[in-house]
């Protein structure tokens, strides 16, 4: 159970200027929940994804997971084991092969022995069809690929939370298509709360749960 | 942490085959200086223990013996009259029952020889007066049947045949050698200008290696008390010994335990120029050897400090370029610390491979350049089987000094590495 009470985020441009990128949002979300979060560029949909995945704790109100606010975790092992993050851009790491990405966020802590999480990062890359790859570059992959191997490591901790930000912004509608077919059916398999953020409602039609930001704050879906 | 540093490392390799060359540099010169400092010094060291023995002692009031030992604290205090080595003294000394045999000998300055059929002096020619045997461990080798210097008789050294490019050191044996008085003298004792219209004729009885030291012409200590006396208007030779006295007096104790006693002794009973034992020879050898190593060392360290300011630069550089991928790492869960190691792991990994390449270099060089620096250091007097030893202790603590360099280097970084905002890092291109 995901309960955010009355989220602010706001940055000082210059001495007279202060931008709220988040202003006042509450909502919650139910464990295995897929929740679409909408709006355009500017209106507080990465802000929201920085908070929900503990890469900011300068936020006022309170984001509870597990009936925790976030800031009473360890960030590191919050990061680590109860958010998953994919990204628009993929942010796989050049110099490390297609396994070895997936095994990332375990290399810094965890439970998981060296064989647990080879097999748990093979186990994934089966899942999302590229065990014939796991020894490849990532250059070597094309963009869905690429995608495919964020999944896998975004999973291979077992986190509660899943964000995907923009994550079919750099596919073809095809692969995009492909991938949101993989995250529904992950999520059914892993077990997780999953925030699908985007700026493309065509994307997210199949999605029933919707949330939609403009300039900080949460609006009907009429506006 | 380990293996993901190291993969970044390995992935990575033009860059860290590029980082290391500085280091590789300057570990070279450091491995250089220190592998070819301790085998020049292992190197003087056995060529004086060939000459100087452990039991020996040597006085001395000549200018040039003690200019050569005078750093070793031997000095006279000013103001002391010092004591002449005269016949009377070196009685006295021969006496002492630690004492086995007391040798005086003479150093005949100002004169330069000339072997006969030859145009050109041997300048400076080293002369002395001692009644050495032609088995002396004081010869490296000695060619000829005189057993001693007597009468007419000399010894001749090798220098004479390395000036004319005599090859066959029996040819000259029989052969004139004239001494006259120098046109400009080296050092003036007894420099007169009765003395420049004197010259004296010898006969080489004998051929002598004197290894590294300069003896050019040995005749017996009675003639060269008689030249002495003649150049310095003395009646005799024993009035010259008795009055002047001897230069240098070389004194071989009963056991090799007597020399301290012995030094002791004639520091304590009289005032000489210079006491020194072999001891104080090899002591004087590493003070200078080890003032030239510091100064190489200096220079090795600046290579050193040059190489990891390279270092610093380049993994500043490296966090520029994988400042996306520090954010990643964060928002995966890593923590500053881990960072702090990942690249500190990855500056000591390149440390430590420049200074092994640096190593290998060396050692290959060495291999390859020991035959000749052999050849040139045998043709030189030098008697050695091999030049350069490769110490494996000493190239593990340069190996340690290394990736010690890398990882100081790298600290700067990867503090900077550590402190980075994980969202300002995952936005940056």
């Amino acid at each position: 159970m995901i309960k955010i009470t009355d989220l602010r985020r706001s940055y000082r441009m210059n001495k007279e200027t202060i931008v709220h990128a988040l202003d006042g949002i509450s909502f919650e979300a139910n464990p295995k929940e897929i929740v679409a979060v909408v709006g355009s560029s500017g209106s507080g949909k990465s802000t929201l994804l920085n908070v929900l995945g503990g890469l900011d704790r300068e936020y006022e109100g309170t984001v509870d997971v597990d009936g925790k606010d976030i800031r009473a975790y360890n960030p590191n092992y919050y990061r680590r084991e109860k958010v998953g993050t994919i990204f628009q851009q993929f942010n796989l790491i050049g110099a490390l092969d297609v396994r070895e990405n997936v095994l990332l966020p375990i290399k810094f802590g965890g439970q998981f022995t060296p064989a647990e999480a080879k097999n748990r990062a093979d186990y994934l890359l089966h899942k999302v069809g590229l065990s014939e790859r796991k020894h490849h570059l990532p250059n070597e992959l094309s963009g869905g690929q690429m995608q495919r191997v964020a999944i896998a490591r975004a999973l291979v901790a077992s986190p509660d939370i899943l964000l995907a930000d923009e994550p079919t912004g750099n596919l073809d509608s095809t692969t995009g298509q492909e991938i949101m077919q993989l995250l529904y059916e992950l999520n059914q398999d892993e077990d997780m709360t999953m925030f699908i953020v985007t700026h493309d409602l065509e994307l997210v039609k199949g999605i029933d749960r919707k949330i939609f930001l403009r300039d900080g704050q949460l609006i009907s879906p009429n506006k | 942490m380990f293996g993901y540093s190291i993969s970044l490392v390995l992935r990575r390799k033009l860059r860290t085959v590029l980082t290391s060359l500085g280091i590789t540099i300057s570990i070279i010169l450091l491995s250089l200086i220190i592998f070819g400092m301790q085998d020049l010094q292992r190197l003087l060291e056995s060529a004086f223990q060939e000459q100087f023995k452990p039991d020996e002692v040597f006085v001395s009031n000549s200018a040039q013996f003690g200019a050569i030992t005078g750093g070793s604290g031997e000095a006279t205090e000013e103001g002391e009259e010092i004591t002449q080595l005269n016949t009377e003294i070196v009685a006295e000394i021969s006496e002492q029952p630690q004492v086995a045999v007391a040798q005086p000998a003479t150093i005949i300055a100002s004169f330069e020889g000339t072997l006969e059929g030859e145009n050109r002096p041997l300048v400076p020619t080293f002369i002395s007066g001692w009644d050495i045997s032609r088995d002396d461990s004081y010869f490296a080798e000695t060619w000829g049947d005189l057993s001693q210097p007597e009468g007419d008789q000399v010894f001749l050294s090798t220098s004479f045949l390395d000036l004319y490019d005599i090859e066959d050191p029996e040819s000259v044996i029989g052969k004139t050698v004239t001494i006259r008085a120098a046109q400009s003298a080296i050092t003036g004792s007894v420099q007169t200008k009765q003395s420049l219209e004197i010259s004296y004729d010898f006969t080489v009885g004998g051929v002598v290696d004197v290894g590294q030291d300069r003896n050019d012409i040995i005749m017996s200590l009675d003639r060269s008390l008689e030249v002495l006396a003649e150049v310095g208007g003395f009646e005799s030779g024993e009035e010259y010994a008795s009055e002047i006295g001897y230069d240098i007096l070389r004194i071989r104790a009963a056991t090799e335990e007597d020399v301290p006693a012995i030094k002791e002794y004639l520091e304590d009973t009289y005032n000489f120029g210079s006491v020194v034992t072999a001891d104080d020879l090899l002591g004087f050898l590493d003070q200078i050897i080890s003032a030239f190593t510091l100064v190489l060392i200096v220079f090795g360290v600046v290579a050193g400090v040059v190489a990891s300011i390279g270092i610093m630069n380049t993994m500043v550089m490296s966090i520029y370029e994988q400042t996306k991928e520090i954010g990643i790492i964060k928002a995966m869960g890593a923590s500053s610390r881990q960072i702090l190691w990942v690249f500190l792991i990855q500056a000591g990994i390149i440390g430590l491979f420049g200074g092994v390449l640096g190593l290998a270099v060396v050692y290959v060089g060495m291999v390859v350049s020991d035959p000749f620096i052999v050849e040139a250091l045998q043709a030189n007097g030098f008697t050695v089987e091999s030049f350069f030893s490769f110490d494996l202790p000493t190239a593990l603590i340069i190996s340690g000094i290394s990736m010690a360099v890398g990882i100081v280097a790298g600290l700067y970084p990867a503090l900077k590495a550590a402190g980075l905002n994980p969202v300002k890092a995952l936005r940056s291109e």
